[in-house]
C-alpha cells in the first residue's frame, strides 16, 4: 500500500537499531499510525531534521503490516508553530494524552484539527491553562466520553449556579454540600454552567475545573500516570 | 559450530551496527589470528563493567568517585557546561575552548519515554546551583524539541538560584551552503543573527 503526502504531525519517536526510528505519526485522514523511517537518525541523513515534534509536515509512506515504512517527508507550506518554555511543556503534555487515549488506525480528523488549532493556539497564548482544558474537554467529546455539566446526574434537574456539585466518573454531577470532603472533585455550579460554555472565569473557577479535568482524565487513562506534568516545576520561593 | 563459538557471535551482536556476519567475522578473526587481543579484550571489558560508575558530582562514566575533569584543579568552577551524554563531553573537550566544568544528565526530558527530571539527576545539579559556586550555566542539549525543552526547565531551575543561565548557538553549519539547509534551521540562524564588524 502507498499512500501520498499526508497532512500529519509527528507525537513522539523511538530510536530503532543504529540510525532508524520508529514514528508515532498523528495523520488527519488515517488516524494515528506507527512508521518506520530507516536511515534517518545518521549523521548524513537530510530528513532528520525534519523529523521533530510539533511541526506540520506532509509524510508519504508504503507497505503494509503494523508498520509501513516512511517514504518522504516535506515541511507542510505552513509557518510551524513557535513553542518555548512553557508552552512546549504544554504541547508535550497534550502529545502524551493522545498517543495515549488515541487507538491506532481510527480516523479523527476532527481531533486533529484541534490539535493542529491548538498547538497555534499555545503559541501566543497567555492563558496556557484555559487552552488546555478545553482541549481536554473537547478530545474527550470527539471520543465519545463527552462530559456532561449541566444535568444533575441523580435527580435528573439542571444543574444550578448557586449549588455545589460533586462529579462522579461516567456519571456526572451530584449534588452536594458545598464543605463535604470527598474523593471526587466538588465544584460550584457556576463552574460547570460556565464550562459548559466553554468559559472559564475566575482563579477559583480555574482550579476547580482543573480538579476536575484531572479526575475525569485519571478515569479514562487507567494506570497510566502523566509524566509531562512532571515537567510543571512549582514556582520556588527564594530566600531573599 | 560448536556451541562456545555460537555464544561468542551472538555475544558480539550486542554491539551497535553488528549483524550476524560481522559478528561471525570478529569471533573467528579473535580466535585465529589475535588471541592475545582477544584474551586483553576480554579482560578490559570485564575490568571496566565492574569498575566504571557514574562521577558522584558529575554523573558522566568514571572509575573513581569523582571524574578527571571535576577533580582536576586548574578549571574554572564558576562555569558549569550542562550536556546530554558523555560522548558530548568529549566532543566539548576535544575544541579546547571550555576550561570550567559539566553536568551530563545521560538523556533528555522525554514524558513519552517515562523520562521526567528525577530520572535526569536533577537534584544533584540543583544542589550544584544552591550551593552558589556557578556563576554560568551553559546549556549544551542537543537542538532537538526536547532538548529545547530540557534546557528551558534547567534554565528556570537556574533563574530560581539566581544563576545565569545560556544555551549554545545553533544555525549554518562551517562550510554548509543555505540552499541545502532545512528551513527550520536557516529560520534559527536568522534570528539569532549577530552584528558584524565595528
Amino acid at each position: 500500500m502507498r499512500v501520498e503526502t499526508q497532512v500529519a504531525y509527528i507525537l513522539h519517536k523511538r530510536p530503532f537499531r543504529d540510525t532508524s526510528q520508529i514514528l508515532d505519526v498523528f495523520t488527519r485522514e488515517h488516524g494515528r499510525i506507527s512508521l518506520m523511517s530507516r536511515g534517518s537518525r545518521g549523521a548524513k541523513s537530510r530528513t532528520g531534521g525534519l523529523l521533530q515534534i510539533f511541526r506540520p509536515l506532509l509524510i508519504s509512506w508504503q507497505g503494509r503490516g503494523d508498520m509501513p515504512f516512511l517514504s518522504r517527508v516535506e515541511m507542510a507550506d505552513i509557518k510551524a508553530p513557535v513553542l518555548s518554555g512553557k508552552s512546549q511543556m504544554s504541547a508535550m503534555y497534550i502529545n502524551e494524552l493522545l498517543v495515549y487515549l488515541l487507538h491506532k488506525n481510527d480516523v479523527h480528523a476532527e481531533i486533529f484539527d484541534r490539535y493542529h488549532a491548538c498547538l497555534y493556539a499555545l503559541n501566543e497564548a497567555e492563558n496556557i491553562e484555559t487552552i488546555l482544558r478545553l482541549f481536554e474537554k473537547e478530545l474527550l467529546q470527539l471520543l465519545g466520553f463527552g462530559l456532561n455539566l449541566n444535568i444533575d446526574a441523580d435527580s435528573g434537574e439542571a444543574v444550578r449556579e448557586e449549588c455545589h456539585y460533586a462529579y462522579h466518573f461516567e456519571h456526572g454531577p451530584v449534588i452536594c454540600e458545598k464543605n463535604r470532603q470527598l474523593k471526587n472533585p466538588v465544584l460550584s455550579g457556576l463552574s460547570l454552567i460556565a464550562f459548559d460554555h466553554n468559559e472559564i472565569v475566575s482563579e477559583q473557577h480555574r482550579s476547580e475545573i482543573k480538579k476536575l479535568m484531572r479526575y475525569v482524565l485519571a478515569g479514562h487513562l487507567g494506570h497510566k500516570k502523566l509524566k509531562s506534568r512532571e515537567l510543571f516545576r512549582k514556582p520556588v520561593i527564594r530566600n531573599a | 559450530m560448536s556451541p562456545l563459538l555460537q555464544q561468542l557471535i551472538d555475544a558480539l551482536k550486542c554491539l551497535p551496527g553488528v549483524g550476524p556476519k560481522s559478528a561471525q567475522r570478529m569471533a573467528f578473526y579473535l580466535l585465529e589470528r589475535d588471541r592475545d587481543g582477544a584474551t586483553h579484550l576480554a579482560r578490559t571489558l570485564d575490568e571496566a563493567v565492574a569498575k566504571i560508575g557514574r562521577c558522584q558530582s558529575c554523573r558522566t562514566l568514571s572509575e573513581t568517585d569523582l571524574c578527571n575533569i571535576c577533580s582536576h584543579t586548574g578549571r574554572d568552577r564558576s562555569k558549569l557546561c550542562v550536556v546530554e551524554s558523555p560522548v558530548d563531553v568529549m566532543a566539548i573537550e576535544h575544541i579546547a575552548e571550555f576550561q570550567g566544568k559539566y553536568f551530563v544528565l545521560m538523556g533528555h526530558l522525554s514524558p513519552l519515554d517515562g523520562i521526567g527530571p528525577s530520572e535526569l539527576g536533577l537534584e544533584l545539579l540543583e544542589q550544584r546551583l544552591a550551593s552558589g559556586e556557578v556563576q554560568e550555566l551553559i546549556l549544551a542539549t542537543n537542538p532537538t524539541v526536547e532538548g529545547e525543552t530540557t534546557a528551558h526547565y534547567i534554565s528556570e531551575m537556574a533563574a530560581d538560584h539566581g544563576v545565569e543561565a545560556t544555551r549554545i548557538a545553533h544555525g549554518v553549519p562551517l562550510g554548509g551552503e543555505l540552499e541545502y539547509i532545512d528551513a527550520g534551521t536557516l529560520a534559527h540562524a536568522f534570528s539569532g543573527r549577530q552584528k558584524i564588524g565595528v
